[in-house]
């Protein structure tokens, strides 16, 4: 039977502590984008921006947790010390005639439990996916994996 | 994304759904299911994981269309992880013919670190009453995933089916990460 969805595009687990981790040059020949990150960071609660071809800003996001419901001009995933797991869509990545829309299931069992939806604000094909937090790390043994879905 | 395995209840009922020896080859696992009890009303979906009832923690966000959102948490210790409501066969006051979808998504299932998983659900109804869960779950062992149950609270009823999917990371020779 032939793959349609998660088809490995790049995977790494970290060896060192790490306040960056970058996906570059993602071939324009799928229809969506997955992003699963599982690991821990230094840091309970702290924001780990995803950017979109290194453009740090023009994005919108609305978020949902046990606690509240709120809005934000940063699309992010949300860390553990403990053990947690995000996985991001990107949808219609490669497309050049609309936003980016992305959506976030983010799980942390000792603290929350996340959803949230996101849109970059450009009609530009994504060709990177860079995750980041500055004066934070997500530790070694984190593993970050991007697929490609076909349409 | 590949096909491990599919279990189908075309003939009577069960006590739950069993993937066990789940091969050691992937680096992701993903659960489907389509579920329903036998009994009436809204019973519980509960997940285990390689038969283990310690050690289990969760976080629910759900809510059910009439008020706003609750959450719930369990800590260790608590008997069984629950992932969502399932409604019940005929004889209880909800629709009979809607079965509760489910999935879920466990990253890192042979990690020699905890497991987490997330889970969403949503109960199928007829009605204006319905539920849909969002949980974020964690099993604080080291021993890889090599089992999983889903039961529901009485007994899992008739036509309700499981797929478990094994997702593998790698590279495709083109994308670069730093």
């Amino acid at each position: 039977m032939v793959t349609q969805t998660h088809i490995s595009l790049a995977t790494v687990t970290l060896t060192s502590a790490d306040s960056e981790i970058v996906f570059s040059s993602i071939p324009a020949t799928y229809r969506d984008l997955i992003l699963v990150v599982a690991g821990t960071s230094n840091s309970a609660g702290r924001a780990f921006f995803v950017e979109l071809n290194g453009d740090t800003g023009n994005q919108v996001a609305q978020y949902i947790n046990q606690s509240s419901a709120y809005s934000d001009t940063d699309f992010y995933i949300i860390s553990n010390t403990t053990e947690f797991n995000a996985i991001v869509q990107i949808m219609d990545y490669s497309a050049t005639n609309k936003h980016k829309v992305m959506l976030l299931r983010n799980s942390s069992a000792d603290t929350d439990s996340w959803a949230g939806a996101g849109r970059w604000t450009s009609t530009a094909a994504v060709n990177s996916v860079r995750i980041t937090r500055a004066g934070y790390n997500l530790q070694t043994g984190t593993r970050l994996s991007l697929y490609g879905v076909h349409a | 994304m590949k096909h491990i395995e599919t279990i189908s209840l075309s003939s009577g009922s069960a006590a739950s759904l069993v993937f066990s020896n789940i091969p050691a080859i992937y680096t992701d696992l993903l659960l489907v299911t389509s579920i329903r009890d036998t009994s009436g009303g809204f019973q519980l979906v509960l997940l285990d994981i390689n038969s283990s009832s310690v050690d289990r923690r969760f976080r629910t966000l759900y809510g059910n269309g009439v008020g706003g959102v609750s959450s719930q948490n369990q800590n260790d210790g608590n008997p069984q992880t629950m992932i969502g409501l399932v409604n019940g066969a005929p004889g209880g006051s909800v629709n009979i013919t809607a079965y509760t979808s489910v999935q879920i998504y466990f990253p890192n299932y042979r990690s020699s670190a905890s497991k987490t998983f997330t889970a969403d659900c949503v109960a199928g109804n007829n009605a204006t009453e319905n539920y849909s869960f969002l949980t974020a779950g964690l099993w604080e062992q080291s021993a890889p995933i090599t089992s999983l149950t889903l039961r529901t609270t009485n007994s899992i009823a008739q036509y309700s089916s499981a797929s478990l999917y094994g997702i593998t990371a790698g590279s495709d020779g083109i994308t670069t990460v730093s």
